[in-house]
């Protein structure tokens, strides 16, 4: 299916194109990398519009899963401005604290 | 899920492999990079493995034996049965059911007056003369339309859109489909075709090609009206399909009053 690998080509091609440029501007806010990925598969996805419907049902689950990433990277912002805490940070140390 | 494509086993190894970097990075690495990297590699994992649910199982060689194997069926039959003339597309509304083609007994080209749905059979009466008769079978076209979401509908964007969701993204038959529409005559041009067929074969002659046959049974299915395969004209890498469109004599009295 040429159209699927066109497809992944350039959704890998732009992520890759991404991450390289972020790191050769020193960029290290991960949730700014998370929101121009996010940004950059619904754009590819809008633009591929002709895949077919069974596929891009599919592809509409992982937006919703996506956006459930950024919902977090929000919520912990919101709540690092209020209560000064990270949440990942939080989490990961009951994490390793529950590890034996 | 699927994990029988090769999308599948792709998105199957990079699931894992991002959550590796992503892990390593995180806790060993605190490298910002290289956990971006490994974010885009699970993003690339999870559609991979969309896309290999959503793929064929089926090889594409088995899908073109089946269809030269079918072809070769008609191509006996109307041969059998001396058919020379232009199938007639008509829509699900016409034909009970699914969308099928009229192959006319008669080889004078005419357009038939068809105002009631054709009975389920293999000979069909449909006209009012005693030499309205014809061969109603089911086309390429006429299952394709259940990999549609939704019904067709009439404007030319949602015709275009189907044409080419089918066509390029489904089928992956065509680079890419223009559609024009005006006075009676439908302008499908196919960009880079990709599926070869014999122009000499007795059932292209009368049905069209694959690509074409879609193209009738959507457009036809979207109009609600009866569609010809007028002329199919490949030049340059593109293959220009005109479909001409068969207006009832009786809607249109009825829209002049």
């Amino acid at each position: 299916m040429r159209f699927y690998d066109s497809y992944i080509i350039l959704m890998a091609s732009l992520l890759l194109g991404i991450t390289i440029i972020f790191s050769m501007v020193n960029e290290t806010r991960l949730d700014l990398c998370f929101t121009v990925y996010l940004i950059v598969y619904l754009t590819v996805n809008e633009l591929c519009l002709y895949l077919n419907p069974k596929a891009r049902k599919g592809l509409n689950n992982v937006n919703y899963l996506l956006f459930a990433g950024f919902a977090f990277i929000v919520a912990s912002n919101i709540a690092e401005i209020l209560w000064q805490v990270n949440p990942v940070e939080i989490a990961w140390r009951i994490i390793c604290a529950r590890l034996p | 899920m699927m994990i029988d494509t090769r999308y599948g086993w792709l998105g199957l190894g990079l699931l894992p492999a991002g959550i590796v970097i992503l892990s390593t990075s995180y806790l060993l690495l605190h490298s910002i990079p290289i956990i971006a990297l490994g974010i885009s590699v699970i993003i690339m994992g999870i559609i991979c493995l969309v896309l290999g649910k959503s793929h064929p199982v089926i090889s594409a060689e088995l899908s073109k034996l089946l269809m030269d194997t079918v072809v070769e069926n008609i191509d006996s039959l109307l041969e059998e049965l001396d058919l020379k003339a232009r199938a007639l597309y008509l829509p699900s509304s016409l034909c009970g059911g699914r969308p099928k083609a009229i192959l006319p007994l008669q080889c004078e080209p005419y357009c038939p007056n068809i105002t009631k749905p054709l009975p389920q059979r293999l000979i069909v009466s449909f006209g009012e003369n005693s030499e309205d008769m014809g061969v109603l079978i089911s086309t390429i076209g006429s299952n394709i339309l259940d990999m549609l979401d939704k019904k067709p509908g009439a404007s030319i964007e949602e015709i275009a859109t189907n044409i080419t969701t089918l066509l390029v993204g489904t089928l992956d038959l065509a680079g890419g489909v223009k559609v024009s529409i005006g006075d009676n005559r439908a302008i499908v041009k196919i960009s880079h075709p990709r599926l070869k067929t014999s122009s000499y074969s007795r059932a292209v002659q009368t049905l069209g090609s694959p690509a074409a046959s879609i193209a009738a049974s959507i457009v036809a299915e979207a109009l609600g009206k009866a569609v010809i395969i007028e002329s199919e004209i490949s030049k340059n890498r593109e293959t220009i399909i005109t479909l001409e469109i068969i207006s009832n004599p009786r809607e249109e009295k009825k829209s002049l009053v």
